[in-house]
C-alpha cells in the first residue's frame, strides 16, 4: 500500500514538473521573440498557456508588458472565464467594461477594485467606474470618480507624448464632459455649460461638445446663444462635423422664438439636402458594402475621391479616423505588418496573418457600425423634423382661425437681445469665421411670440 | 284608580282641540286694472342680433417635440470607441 502511494506521489510530482518545465520553455521562447520586438508572437506564445489557469505574478507582469506593445484587442475574443483566469489589470478592465454594457454594476466595481493606481489603464478604469456610478444614478460618487479620472489622466498626459498623450488627453476630456453631462441630466444647465467650457477648442472632443452646450442653452431659454453655437458647424474648419441633431435643435430654437418661417426653412433643407444625401449613402453602402473589407479599404481612399462619391462619406471617414479606437487598432495593425515583413526566425507567420485579418475585420466592422448609426440617426430625426413641421403648421392655422398675427414683424434682431455673461466678450460677425471666436457666437433675434388681432384694414 | 285618572286627562285634552276650530271665510280676488302704457321697465333693451356665444375653449394638442433628457447612450458609446 505504501509503495503504491509513493509511486502515485512520484508520478504526480513528475507531471507537475513536466508542466512547469513546459511553461518555462514557452516563456523562454516568448522572451526571445520579445527581445526581437516580435511582441505579437511573444504574446501568443505565452498567453494561450493561461486560458485555464492563472499565471504567477512574474508572468502576469510580463504579459502586461507585452500588452503595452500590442494593445488589448488580442483579448477581445477571450471568454469571460478565460479573462478571469488571466487575472491581470488589462483583462480586469475588459471584463469590467463587459459588465458595464450588461448593466451589472456590482461586478464592474468588483473587477476594477484591484486596478493598481500607478497602472497606465488606471485613468480609463476610473472612467468606467464613474460611468457605472452614473448608470446606477449615484451622481455624487460619479462626479467624484470622474474628477479623480481627470487628475490621473492629466498626470499621464504631461509625462507622455504623441499617440499616448493623445489617448490620455481624450480620457481626461471625456471625464470632464461626463461631469457636464451629469449636471445636464440633473437639469443644472448653467453648471453643465461651465464644465463644457473646460474643453479646449483645439481638442478632438470639442466639436462634439458644441451640440450638447447648445442643448443646455436651449433649456435655459437662451435660444439666441444656442443658435449661435450651432452656427459654428457652418464654419469651414468644422465642415466634417455634420450632426443631424444640430439641425433639429436649430429648427427647435427658431420655433421657440416663434420664427416659424426660419424653422420651416431648416426643416425643408433637411428634407431636400440632407435626407436625400443620406439615402444616396445608404444605397452606395448597400451596393458596395458586401465587398470583403469594403469599409476598411474606404478608410485609406483619398479624401477627394470619397468626397466626390458622397459628402457625408468624407465626413464620416474624417470623424472615424480621429477616434482613439481606430488609431490604437491601426497602430497594432502596422506593428503586426512590420513583424510579418521582418519575418524573424521562429515567427509564426500563419498566425500573424490570421491575427492581421482579424484586426482588419474589427476595424471594418467598427467603421461600418459608425456609418450605419449615422444613416439611422438621419432617418430617425427626420420623424422629429416632420413632427415639428406639423406643429408649426398647426400653430399657424390656430392663429389664422383666431384672426391674429404676431405682434412684431420678423426682423434680424437687436443687440439688446444678446444675453452675456461677465466673461463673454462682444464682437460683431462680419461673415468671417475666426478660429478663436468659434463656438462663442450668439444671434440677436427677437422673440415674436406676442400676438395681436388683425385689423380690418390689413 | 289609575284608569280613571287617565280617562279624566284624555277628556280634558279633547276640549281645547274643539275650541280651536274656526269658521273659514273664502274671499275671491277683486278686479284689478293694469295701465299697460304706464308700465316702465328698467334696464337696457338688447336687440336679438347682439346675442353671442362665448368662444369655445379650444383644446391645444401639442406634439411631442425632440427632448434631450441625457447623454447616457453617448457616454457608453464613447467607452466602446476607446478600444
Amino acid at each position: 500500500m505504501k509503495l503504491l502511494l509513493i509511486i502515485i506521489f512520484t508520478m504526480s510530482s513528475f507531471t507537475v514538473l513536466a508542466k512547469k518545465s513546459k511553461k518555462d520553455t514557452l516563456y523562454l521562447k516568448s522572451l526571445k521573440h520579445f527581445q526581437k520586438e516580435d511582441y505579437f508572437t511573444a504574446l501568443e506564445t505565452v498567453a494561450r498557456q493561461y486560458k485555464y489557469n492563472t499565471p504567477d505574478q512574474n508572468m502576469q507582469y510580463y504579459i502586461e508588458q507585452l500588452v503595452g506593445h500590442t494593445g488589448t484587442h488580442f483579448f477581445n475574443t477571450f471568454s469571460d472565464l478565460e479573462l478571469r483566469k488571466m487575472n491581470i489589470p488589462t483583462t480586469d478592465l475588459i471584463m469590467a467594461k463587459r459588465n458595464l454594457y450588461l448593466r451589472k454594476f456590482k461586478y464592474t466595481h468588483k473587477r476594477l477594485k484591484r486596478m493598481p493606481k500607478g497602472h497606465r489603464l488606471y485613468a480609463e478604469s476610473l472612467l468606467v467606474k464613474g460611468t457605472a456610478y452614473l448608470m446606477a444614478k449615484k451622481y455624487m460618487k460619479a462626479i467624484e470618480t470622474y474628477k479623480k479620472c481627470t487628475e490621473n489622466a492629466f498626470g499621464w498626459e504631461k509625462k507622455t507624448d504623441n499617440r499616448q498623450q493623445n489617448y490620455f488627453s481624450v480620457i481626461k476630456e471625456t471625464c470632464i464632459i461626463n461631469i457636464a453631462r451629469i449636471h445636464f441630466k440633473e437639469k443644472n444647465y448653467k453648471q453643465a455649460i461651465r464644465n463644457y467650457e473646460n474643453i479646449p477648442k483645439r481638442s478632438f472632443k470639442w466639436p462634439y461638445t458644441l451640440l450638447e452646450k447648445a442643448w443646455a442653452y436651449y433649456y435655459t431659454g437662451n435660444y439666441n446663444r444656442s443658435l449661435g453655437i450651432l452656427m459654428t458647424y457652418n464654419s469651414p474648419l468644422l465642415e466634417s462635423y455634420f450632426m443631424p441633431e444640430a439641425e433639429v435643435l436649430k429648427a427647435l430654437n427658431y420655433f421657440k422664438l416663434c420664427l416659424y418661417e426660419d424653422a420651416l426653412k431648416v426643416v425643408d433643407d433637411y428634407y431636400t439636402t440632407f435626407a436625400p444625401r443620406s439615402e444616396k449613402l445608404k444605397r452606395m453602402i448597400n451596393g458596395q458594402g458586401k465587398k470583403d473589407l469594403y469599409f476598411f479599404d474606404l478608410m485609406f481612399s483619398p479624401i477627394s475621391e470619397s468626397e466626390k462619391e458622397n459628402k457625408f462619406l468624407r465626413n464620416l471617414i474624417t470623424q472615424a479616423s480621429k477616434r482613439i479606437k481606430y488609431n490604437l487598432d491601426l497602430n497594432s495593425y502596422y506593428q503586426m505588418n512590420a513583424e510579418i515583413v521582418r519575418a524573424n526566425k521562429g515567427a509564426n507567420l500563419k498566425l500573424l496573418e490570421r491575427m492581421k485579418r482579424d484586426l482588419k475585420e474589427q476595424i471594418n466592422h467598427y467603421v461600418k457600425v459608425s456609418m450605419y448609426k449615422f444613416i439611422n440617426e438621419i432617418h430617425s430625426l427626420s420623424t422629429e423634423m416632420f413632427n415639428l413641421k406639423l406643429e408649426i403648421l398647426s400653430r399657424k392655422r390656430d392663429l389664422a382661425y383666431k384672426n391674429r398675427t404676431f405682434n412684431k414683424d420678423r426682423s434680424r434682431g437687436d443687440f439688446k437681445n444678446i444675453k452675456r455673461e461677465k466673461n463673454q466678450e462682444f464682437w460683431t460677425f462680419k461673415t468671417e469665421f475666426w478660429a478663436d471666436e468659434l463656438g462663442d457666437y450668439s444671434l440677436a433675434l427677437s422673440s415674436t411670440c406676442k400676438t395681436r388681432r388683425i385689423s380690418k384694414n390689413e | 284608580m289609575n284608569k280613571i285618572i287617565v280617562l279624566i286627562i284624555a277628556f280634558c285634552c279633547t276640549f281645547p282641540v274643539w275650541a280651536q276650530k274656526k269658521k273659514v271665510i273664502y274671499k275671491y280676488k277683486e278686479y284689478e286694472k293694469f295701465d299697460l302704457g304706464d308700465l316702465e321697465i328698467k334696464g337696457s333693451v338688447i336687440a336679438p342680433g347682439d346675442i353671442s356665444v362665448k368662444e369655445r375653449r379650444r383644446k391645444v394638442f401639442e406634439r411631442d417635440l425632440l427632448n434631450r433628457e441625457d447623454f447616457d447612450k453617448k457616454i457608453i458609446d464613447e467607452i466602446k470607441f476607446l478600444r
